[in-house]
């Protein structure tokens, strides 16, 4: 019995010492929402002075029809009148999901697209050009249309045009009432 | 000095990880598409080398040889969180391109090689130099091969155009495929080099 009271003791210490310094640090280097919406409104608009307005309240939002496709988010109106979509986008390959920032103009039309986050082997939805060519797509065109833009397409850029699509989809029936 | 010289010309040329020794290949296959993936990789790996090196030969009285592994990972595992926090906060975009390999540092060969062959045996200032130097050699190779990958397949260096890539650019060399040529053949001229050297040295030192 004594031989294994020193093993566990410097392993309880290593444990609280180690546990202990990340719990200090991940509250100090903690990134809020409002510092990552502010990134992603940086890489879109770089060079422009575009602020968060306001936050669109989704509770009179009917999003259901498309919960197939993906959920969203989070919703801003921005200073320059375009909204911004945080929204996820499902059918992924292995059914992973791409989660990414939309920004849509008044006129309804994609602005940029910035990735947020991915889950499950969704690694090739970072294919170079990828989220550049939602750029200009509009809401009035259909999910297909909106899939079969990207050459190539894969499961995982599937995932990421329903997270397009469902945040176009998002602004037109705000704009719409 | 002899000493620091020992250990600087190992971890930089004679047991380089990844040219020398083949360890760590899976991140310098994957992340070497790009120069700024190279020495972001590279440096996260060094730092990381360079603390747990030093906690674990601070530790290596107090560790019983029973438990030494899994008290290697716990420490080599807060080291790597740690570079994650702090990527995430202040180098979002480095952040999401070394994407899961960063995590998965906690199992770089290089990492708990060192912390068993080298740190648990040996005092803390020695134990950091190697941390250093070893990283700084990862760091050189990975920094190199994504700049050869960089410019071939996409005609730029550290994201810095160097001519029009739509004129000239080998695709090739920014895929999977590519990646093992060019690891291979890095093998092979830094071994050529190196081997010379030593045969050099080595004839130096008979005469």
């Amino acid at each position: 019995m004594k031989q294994y009271v020193k093993p566990i003791t410097v392993m309880l210490s290593i444990i609280l010492l180690c546990g202990g310094l990340l719990a200090i640090l991940s509250d100090l280097l903690f990134v809020t929402q409002e510092e990552r919406i502010n990134r992603a409104i940086n890489k879109i608009y770089s060079g422009e002075d575009v602020k968060l307005e306001q936050t669109i309240d989704l509770s009179t939002v009917d999003m259901t029809e498309f919960n197939d496709l993906g959920v969203i988010k989070a919703c801003y109106k921005l200073s320059n009148d375009d909204y911004l979509v945080l929204s996820t986008g499902k059918k992924g390959y292995s059914n992973g999901t791409v989660t990414t920032y939309v920004a849509i103009d008044i006129n309804l039309k994609v602005r940029n697209v910035v990735e947020d986050s991915y889950t499950g082997q969704t690694l090739m939805a970072k294919l170079s050009g990828l989220y550049q060519s939602f750029i200009g797509k509009s809401a009035t065109q259909s999910q297909e249309d909106i899939s079969e833009i990207v050459t190539g397409a894969t499961k995982s850029a599937n995932a990421a045009s329903n997270s397009v699509y469902v945040a176009l989809q998002l602004v037109s029936l705000v704009i719409g009432g | 000095m002899g000493k620091l010289k020992k250990i600087a010309s190992d971890g930089l040329i004679f047991s380089n990880p990844t040219l020398r020794l083949v360890l760590g290949t899976c991140p310098t296959l994957a992340l070497t598409t790009a120069a700024s993936n190279g020495i972001g990789m590279g440096l996260a790996v060094t730092f990381v080398l360079i603390c747990s090196n030093v906690l674990i030969s601070l530790l290596k009285n107090v560790i019983p040889n029973t438990v030494r592994i899994p008290a290697f990972i716990l420490i080599i595992a807060t080291f790597v969180t740690v570079v994650k926090l702090v990527m995430d906060k202040f180098l979002p975009d480095l952040y999401s391109s070394l994407g899961v390999y960063l995590p998965l540092i906690v199992v770089n060969c290089i990492i708990l090689g060192r912390a068993e062959s080298f740190a648990f045996k040996n005092p803390v200032f020695d134990s950091a130099l190697d941390g250093l130097f070893m990283g700084l050699g990862f760091t050189g190779a990975m920094t190199l091969m994504g700049a050869v990958r960089e410019i071939l397949s996409n005609g730029s260096i550290f994201d810095i155009s160097i001519w029009n890539a739509n004129s000239f650019s080998i695709g090739f060399f920014g895929s999977s495929a590519g990646a093992f040529l060019t690891y291979g053949l890095f093998i092979a001229i830094f071994n050529y080099v190196v081997n010379k050297i030593q045969k050099k040295l080595a004839k130096k030192e008979a005469k």
